[in-house]
């Protein structure tokens, strides 16, 4: 029981917080077919932030995580303006390799640079709130779970409402399945690219800040999610808003059971075998079409 | 030049155009007067296509001007030409196949403008097409040729347009539904608040809707006549049987 019910906090803990970096991701690639190498290091600029407004200038964590979502806002916006915009309807190029490659340089930019200003120490990040619950036995959650998986769900469903019904939100979806007929509806590609591209990096941003407080903020605090983030999105079928909520929450479930049943250290490599396993029966992911992804 | 109700809405001179090196459509002058349906017939791959395209601002000039309500809109970028009021309506529809019905229409709406009276301009598109209510939440992936064509042409009325632009709004139909799919053009056109430049491959229905057409061949206008001049016209008739007008 104590076991089930760790697992169960776990899965819902991790489950969101991967959710909310490969719903960015996935966004991206649905509408902009970039499969944006720099979104760890917005989980990364995100923690630096959370350190930076909770530790350094001591105020609250409710304004840090508002930060994060600012700078890696903009952050997102530029990485889109200068590594992807100039290379949009260039003939003779392989758009998606390259903008793989040039999102990627930029994740190494961002990350040197923060090596830099901030050296190669783990910096600690307080809590969001203090306290827990005591559920059974052993088991207890804390507030600050509570809080996280409360946000990035708001985050979540706040995103899936936009994008099924508001006016952008809609174009957004229109530009991925028609770009010519999306310009012929008056919809000003030129802005929505940087927009999509800006609020992915955003809630990139807002996961690195609870991750540097379960964690560490540091220049590599990017790259594993990064990783969990590509998984999850292959996983959940690229460009699929749903599957990729669907297999974030699937991705926690069996890191969690691991940890408990066998043990932390087994728990990546138990992950990764899984993961092949699916992919070599269903390579389109849980909800993607078979190389037809869309959102 | 002063706008009045004198001058043509969409007026083009010497306009070329084509893809990279190629030039396909070559110093096409044409005008669309207020509340005129003008046809634009030709056989395919002669550049009807690509004179609209470049109208509407999804294929750059090589040449010429464009103006609209006496203004110059040559070189404006498509999604900006959509606030003077121009839609097109492309070739085979281009829905967004994995929205719905509704979404569909209501992109047709995105311009800010348009956006306010989105909810009274649907209810008009169902009105004029009743069948597209019933499946106002189905993907338009699902939908028959006839009622993507429905939808196609819902979606550029959703923003009480000034200039329609339809291109081949019979291609791939049924005999039966491209009957449909004039009455409604017809009833568009009647109204006399919306011009119309359509293109179409086939002379026949163009007929019933058009108040002036132009015959385009190998990328140049080379009649303009009442439909009733031209449907016997000898250039007309050699165009159709692809010899070179001599």
């Amino acid at each position: 029981m104590s076991d089930i019910l760790s697992i169960l906090v776990s899965t819902v803990v991790l489950g969101s917080i991967y959710g909310l970096v490969a719903l960015g991701m996935t966004l991206i690639y649905g509408i902009l077919r970039v499969l944006d190498m720099s979104q760890g290091s917005m989980v990364m600029v995100g923690g630096f932030v959370g350190w930076a407004v909770m530790t350094s200038a001591g105020l609250s964590p409710w304004l840090a995580i508002v930060a994060a979502f600012a700078a890696t806002f903009c952050l997102g916006v530029l990485t889109q303006v200068v590594s992807v915009q100039p290379l949009i309807g260039r003939r003779g190029t392989d758009f998606e390799m390259i903008t793989f490659i040039t999102t990627f340089a930029v994740a190494m930019v961002l990350s040197n640079l923060a090596l830099q200003f901030f050296g190669p120490r783990q910096k600690n990040v307080p809590e969001l709130v203090g306290g827990s619950i005591h559920l059974y036995e052993s088991v207890s959650l804390p507030y600050q779970s509570i809080v996280m998986t409360a946000i990035a769900l708001a985050l979540m469903i706040g995103f899936a409402l936009f994008l099924n019904r508001s006016r952008y939100g809609i174009a957004i979806r229109a530009v991925a399945q028609d770009l010519d007929a999306a310009r012929l509806m008056g919809v000003p590609i030129k802005r929505v690219f940087p927009l999509v591209m800006g609020f992915a990096s955003a809630i990139a941003g807002v996961a690195g800040v609870f991750l540097a407080t379960q964690y560490f903020a540091s220049p590599t605090a990017g790259d594993q999610p990064l990783l969990i983030a590509l998984i999850v999105v292959i996983f959940g079928g690229l460009g699929s808003l749903q599957g990729a909520i669907v297999a974030a929450y699937a991705i926690g479930l069996i890191q969690a059971a691991a940890s408990v049943y066998v043990s932390t250290t087994w728990a990546l490599p138990i992950l990764y075998g899984v993961i092949v396993l699916v992919l070599i029966f269903r390579p389109q992911g849980i909800a993607g079409r078979s190389l037809e992804a869309r959102l | 030049m002063p706008a009045d109700a004198t001058t043509p809405l969409l007026d083009v001179r010497g306009l070329s155009a084509g893809y990279g090196e190629t030039t396909i459509v070559r110093d096409a002058a044409l005008h669309v007067g207020r509340g005129e349906t003008l046809c634009l017939v030709g056989p395919n791959g002669h550049g009807k296509s690509t004179l609209l395209r470049a109208l509407t601002g999804l294929l750059p000039l090589s040449g010429g001007e464009v103006r609209f309500d006496g203004e110059r809109i040559d070189g404006r970028a498509a999604e900006r030409l959509t606030e003077l009021g121009i839609v097109h309506i492309p070739q085979g529809d281009h829905l967004f196949p994995d929205l719905t019905v509704e979404e569909n229409l209501l992109m047709g709406a995105f311009p800010k403008g348009a956006w306010k009276g989105r909810g009274d301009a649907l209810e008009a598109v169902f009105a004029r097409f009743p069948k597209l209510k019933d499946r106002r939440r189905q993907r338009a992936r699902t939908l028959s040729g006839g009622e993507r064509r429905m939808v196609a042409i819902g979606r550029g009325l959703m923003r009480q347009p000034r200039l329609l632009v339809i291109d081949e709004p019979s291609l791939g139909l049924a005999p039966v539904i491209v009957e449909g799919v004039y009455e409604i053009i017809a009833g568009v056109a009647a109204q006399r608040t919306t011009s119309i430049l359509l293109v179409e491959e086939n002379f026949t229905h163009v007929e019933e809707v058009a108040d002036r057409v132009c015959v385009l061949e190998m990328g140049r206008i080379v009649r303009t006549g009442l439909p009733s001049e031209l449907a016997g016209d000898a250039a007309v008739t050699q165009s159709y049987l692809g010899a070179l007008p001599s």
